[in-house]
Formats: C-alpha cells, structure tokens, sequence
C-alpha cells in the first residue's frame, strides 16, 4: 500500500516530469484513439451499408484464374481463346444454381439484336453510352441497329420497379406472356412517330428473310438521368439507350426462334445478406460450377468503391498508428531512461534503507501506470468526442484527393478502371482481348447491366458509378463522384478495448525499461559516486 | 554474548584485486558505542557497507545474532535489522523530514495507526523544530539533515546503527549534540552504535575504539575492547 502512496506522491512531487512524461502518452493516446476510431467508422460503415444493400450478383468469368495459365506461366493466346470458348452458361445451369440455399431470388434476361424494316435508330448519345455498350453481344452484332431484350420476370425491370423509368403511354408488356408485345423509349417512339398499338417489323442482320413483328404496347421515359446513365454503361436493361426494346423474355425466345437470332441469356441472383453473397460463390462451385466463374456483385464493387475514401483513411490512420505508436513508444523508452537515470539517487537510497529493487520497481510501475492511464483516459475521450469531425474533415480531404487523382487519371472513372481486379476493369480486357467471343462479352455484359440495375438499389450510388465509368470527356469532373463522405459514429466499445491495449503496450513498454534501469543500478555504487 | 560478529572476512572490489580488508574478526554488543577509526582510504567505510550488507564480502561473513546476514535477504536486513546514517544523510530530496522518515517506517513493515505522529514526535525530540517537519529537507541545516538521517535510522528501532562520518559536516556543538543522542541510543536504548570517524573527539566519546589497521588483519578475535578500552 505503502509503494503505491509513494507512487502518487511522487507524481505529486514531480510535476514537470509527470506533466511531461502525461503530455506524451496523451499525444500518443489521442492520436492512437483518432486512428482506432477512423478505422473503427470505416468497418462499421462498411458493416452497416453491407447489411442494408440489396445485393445482386452474376456469375462471370473469372479473368484472373483464365490469365493465370498453368505452373505460374502466362497463358498462351489459344488458351486463352479456349478458355472464353464455350463461356456462356445456360439458362439450366443458372437455373441450377439458382436453387442453392444463399440465393434468394432469381431472374434473367435475353439480348440480341435486330434491324428494323421502317424505322430509324435514334442516332443521337442520347443513350450516354448505351450506344457503345448497348448490350451483350451488340460488339459482334454491330450491324444491329436495336437491341431487344427480353426479361423473365418484373423483378428484372428493377429501373421501373425503382421508378427511374416509367410507362408514359399504355402499359408494360405481361410479366411471362409468349404476345409479341414491348416497350420502346419515348425518343425513339418520337424520332419514327410510333405511338402504342402501333406494329415494328424487325429483320434479323445476319439474315434479312428473317423477320418477325412487334407491337408496341407501352412507351417509357427515363425519370432519373443519372440511372440513366448508369443503366447505358453496362449494356443491359440499357435504359439509357433509345434504341432498347424491352419484352418478356418468352417473347424473346419465340422471335429468336422463329427469326433464328442468336439470344444471349444471363442470370442474376439476389442475396439476402452479405454472407449469403459471400456464400453463393463456394456453393456454386460446390455444385458443380466450373472454376474459370467467379462471382460479382456490382452493389458490392459499386458500395465498395463508395467506401474508397474511407478505405483510405483507414489505411493511413493504420500506418500512422503503427508510426506514433512506435515513436511514441520510443519516446516514452527514452524518456522513462533518462528518468531512471536522473532518480538514480533516490533509487540508491529506497535499496539502502531496506526497499526491494523489486518494490522499487513496482513504486516506478505504479507511476508510470498511474499517469498513463490518467493520460490515455483523457486522450481517449477527447479522441473519442472529436473522432467523428474529425474523421469527417479528414475524409473530405480523402474524398477530394480520391477524386482528383481519378480525374487526374482521365475521367472521374480513372480510379475505378484502374483498378486491377476491378471486374469492369476486367470486361473491358474481356471485350479487347476478345473480341470474337460473343459468349464471354454477352456473360460480362450481363453482370454489368444488372448489376447496373440492382445498383440503384443501394443507398445513393446511383450516378456515381456512371460518373466514373463514363466518358471522361462526357460526363465531366470529379463532382459526379458519389463516395461516402461523412460518418455518424466513429469510437466505439472495440476502440475502447483497443485503447486499453494500447495503454498496456505503453505502461509495459516504459515499466519495463523502469524495472531493467532499477535492477541494474547498485545502491552502494550508486551513493558513493553521488556528486 | 556479541550482538554482531565478523568473522574472517575479507574484501577486495574486483575479483583477485588488492584485499582492502583482510581476515577481519570483530564483535559488537549491544549498549555500546563502538568508533572505527583510521586514516583515509583504510577501509572504514568499506567495512560499514559490509555492515549494512550493501556490499558482500570476498571471503568470511557477517553473523547478527548468529544469522549470516548474507544468507538471507539483505534489504530485509537492512530495513529491519541496522538503521543507517550516511555521511551525506542520503534523504529523499523531495520529501520532508517526517515523509523520510515515516518511508522508512512504511519499509520496515511497522504497522502503527499514526506513523506520522510518531515520525513528528521523534524529530522533535531529535531536536528538528516544528515549523521545520513539513519542509523539505534541503532546505534544512546540515545539522538538522544529520538528526533527520538519524531519526529515519532509528524510527524502525533496529537493533543496530551504523553511521558514517556522522557529525563530519557539523560544527562542534551540533557534533556534541549528535553524540548525545547517540549515547542516548546506545546506553538508554540498547542499541549497538558503530561509527565510523575521522574526528578523535568523537572516538574519544565511544565505548570501544576501534583502529580500522589494526582490525585489518592484525587485531584477533576478542581482542578489541581490551586492547582499546576507552580512556
């Protein structure tokens, strides 16, 4: 009991050196505890926009394992060819997995494309880029002026389900129904004077003889710009394209069918959580899905990318945690030397008159300990109250640095694409590497278009990602970038135990070179060479 | 029957170095005042360490009522068993007298209700004034450090006090008065009081005086109180 007076008294009677030795655990505690807490808000944010996103995934090819080849050597171009040949799952084997216990809901759609016999294609970029990437397939059919897809079911029309599109005239075609009926966009029934109830002959590009009627049944209107452009960038529902035609999917299949169309069929998967996304892919595999598939959510990719601030963030506060805490420790190493070194008198004394080196030690222990933690509990909570503002300042710096560096890097969506591994990255060395697989641009394609989809689906990342993805040129600055940029909450129970910790470190580093500098000392030594 | 006894001890710094002290055989009885005395650099407070074991000897021991104080632990011994006045008082700078000394009480384990009350009373009746407890004891006198440095020595009540050069930076009234205590330790209290000095005044006021040269080797067992009988 006595040591432990002692201690305190002594913090007591050293003010300037406890003050000092405080001042530097404090520095050291607040600093760690802004860190934890940054690193903490990027997790539970992470955490948090997971659980409430809506996830859509596909099953695509995994670029990555095709471009690994065998025994770590780069695969040669015709295995490459061979492993895009034949990509394209069949609506049985998405259907197959469509069964397994993480999926939650399942749906598909069919693309091809077609000309038209009396009407013109609206040749505009009205579509911001549903052109270009109109849909799976349209790279090969290019001689294609419409892209028809057909939809399994009204979940797959997420863009009206969401309201950024909308039936302006008639109605949607029947969910399932075999009619040859559709929707075309409010531009094109426009440009060609078409109005519902009105007929559209289609003839197949390839082969003219072939050709099959629609009827027009309703005319949408995108409501929402930026989905719009979202949607065109994957290809897709492709709302954003004018020339997109849109019909049940068992329509679809009659007309290829009966005008001998090449359908490029993909599937989508909603998941209920995060985990059962997590889990899709390893159950797919299990069940008999071949190894050159992988699975993407672009909710995911799209979220993630949000988050990429904030990922930032958390990765400098981590070096800078380890920084301070090891300057810090160092620090506080030297300075618990030198004060060993400058209470060496007193040391020699306590050991004279009958004090255990090994008391001695603990008294030096206790002091450390004691303003430690005074400190750290001080650092803490002024750490943890101003955790939240200023995360979110720093974060504003990480949002506008991450945008400048992508807009640096050619358009807002620089940092997107650049990214390897991206798996729009990866579709578009998908689309130059292989130009002549429609079977691997269709299943990209897909995953693209309803990943696009679903995307809207979460939190505000619509028009972000479009931002990024598109045209550099076109769409403009780093303002469309639609990352996270602020946090609600920052420290938490975990930081507190991490503070803790770190407490621990410092109290173990600093009484551990107390103890080593009382142990060495002799008193007797000590008290003779006293000045 | 001898309090503390040396028996053939020897000691050199450095392992296979200059023996500063050589077959040393002494013994020491309660109730007196013994005065080590010799000329500089002889070993007198080479063998007060020994005494208060802050250093072990090279060869022989240090028996306190039979015990070999090397044996068993030596800050037990020393927080217990002797009460030690340095030459230079060695207090605890940022204390205060009564803080010295009632640290001193906390390390012996002496387990009283008002340590400090009793802390004030001995420097008190050591001479220390009242207004002087509470401050800190650099800024006393040399005189009153010396009475602080004995009372931090005695408040535990060892059996044994060992002082070093004790009155060496005092004047000669203040080194008066520091005898008279220890004569009052020694003959009223009991204690054995071994002293190390420069000062014939001093070895003059002891019981036994003890030259260290003679000790050295030269003086056998037995033989001090004999052989140096005071006056």
């Amino acid at each position: 009991m006595y040591i432990f007076r002692n201690a305190m008294a002594n913090i007591r009677r050293s003010k300037g050196r406890s003050i000092l030795f405080g001042v530097i655990v404090f520095i050291i505690a607040i600093s760690a505890c802004l860190a934890l807490s940054i690193r903490a808000a990027a997790e539970t944010t992470r955490a948090e926009g997971l659980k409430d996103l809506s996830i859509t995934g596909n099953i695509t090819l995994d670029m990555d394992e095709i471009m690994q080849g065998e025994g770590g050597q780069p695969p040669s171009k015709s295995d490459m060819r061979k492993g895009f040949q034949n990509s394209e799952l069949s609506l049985t084997e998405l259907e197959k997995y469509s069964e397994l216990s993480s999926v939650k809901s399942f749906y598909y759609t069919g693309s091809t494309s077609a000309n038209a016999s009396k009407i013109e294609a609206v040749s505009s970029s009205e579509g911001m880029g549903g052109g270009r990437m109109g849909g799976p397939g349209m790279d090969q059919e290019s001689s294609g002026d419409f892209t028809i897809t057909g939809y399994s079911s009204d979940e797959a029309m997420t863009q009206f389900a969401n309201g950024n599109a909308e039936i302006t005239d008639g109605k949607l075609f029947t969910e399932g129904t075999e009619d040859l009926t559709c929707v075309i966009s409010s531009s094109l029934a426009t440009y060609n004077s078409l109005k519902v109830g009105d007929t559209i002959k289609f003839v197949n590009p390839s082969d003219t003889s072939k050709t099959f009627k629609v009827k027009v049944v309703g005319i949408y209107k995108q409501t929402n710009s930026s989905s719009s452009d979202q949607q065109g960038r994957g290809g897709g529902m492709m709302m954003g394209n004018s020339n997109n035609i849109y019909m049940s999917y068992a329509a679809l299949e009659k007309i290829a069918k009966s005008a001998s169309l090449d359908v490029a069929t993909r599937g989508s998967y909603t998941f209920a959580s995060y985990e059962d996304y997590q889990k899709f892919e390893s159950q797919a595999h299990e069940a008999g899905l071949d190894s050159k598939y992988t699975v993407e959510s672009m909710d995911v990719n799209n979220y993630e990318h949000q988050l990429q601030p904030l990922e930032n963030l958390s990765t400098y506060a981590k070096y800078f945690l380890i920084i301070m805490l090891v300057i810090g420790g160092a620090v506080l190493l030297i300075l618990t030397m030198f004060s060993i070194r400058e209470r060496k008198y007193e040391i020699g004394v306590l050991a004279a008159i009958g004090m255990d080196k090994k008391k001695i030690s603990r008294q030096f222990i206790y002091e450390i300990a004691a303003i430690s933690m005074i400190a750290i509990m001080l650092g803490g909570v002024i750490g943890s109250l101003s955790s939240v503002p200023v995360t979110n300042k720093l974060l504003a710096s990480s949002v506008s640095s991450t945008q400048s560096e992508s807009f640096d890097r050619g358009g807002p969506g620089g940092q997107q694409d650049g990214m390897p591994g991206d798996p729009q990255d990866r579709q578009d060395q998908d689309d130059q590497s292989n130009s002549d697989s429609t079977e691997v641009q269709a299943t990209s394609a897909t995953t693209n278009s309803s990943d696009a989809d679903s995307s809207t689906d979460s939190a505000s990342d619509s028009g972000t990602t479009t931002a990024d993805r598109g045209d550099g040129d076109r769409m403009g600055g780093p303002g469309m970038q639609d990352y996270v940029d602020s946090v609600t909450s920052a420290a938490n129970m975990k930081v507190t135990l991490e503070m803790i910790l770190v407490g621990l470190a410092l109290i173990a580093v600093s009484g551990t070179a107390a103890m080593s500098g009382v142990m060495k000392y002799d008193p007797l030594q000590i008290l003779t060479t006293r000045d | 029957m001898s309090l503390m006894k040396i028996e053939d001890m020897s000691f050199a710094y450095s392992a296979g170095g200059r023996k500063i002290l050589e077959h040393v055989n002494a013994e020491f009885e309660e109730g007196k005042i013994y005065a080590l005395v010799g000329r500089s650099g002889a070993g007198k407070t080479t063998l007060l360490s020994l005494l208060a074991a802050l250093t072990h000897p090279t060869e022989g021991s240090i028996y306190v009522n039979d015990e070999d104080i090397f044996k068993g632990d030596t800050y037990k011994y020393r927080c217990k068993d002797v009460g030690i006045v340095f030459q230079n008082y060695n207090l605890l700078p940022k204390m205060n007298a009564v803080e010295n000394v009632v640290l001193s009480m906390d390390i012996a384990g002496i387990d009283l209700p008002d340590k400090k009350q009793r802390a004030k009373d001995l420097l008190i009746s050591l001479g220390i004034a009242e207004y002087d407890l509470d401050r800190p004891v650099l800024q006393l006198s040399g005189g009153q450090q010396q009475r602080v440095a004995m009372a931090r020595a005695i408040s535990y009540e060892p059996p044994i006090i060992l002082a070093d050069e004790p009155t060496g930076n005092l004047d000669d009234s203040t080194e008066k008065d520091i005898m008279a205590i220890f004569e009052d330790m020694a003959h009223r209290a009991g204690k054995c009081v071994i002293i190390v000095t420069h000062s014939k005044q001093i070895a003059n006021m002891a019981d036994v005086k003890i030259p260290i040269d003679e000790l050295n080797v030269h003086i056998k067992d037995n033989s001090l109180a004999e052989s140096h009988p005071v006056n």
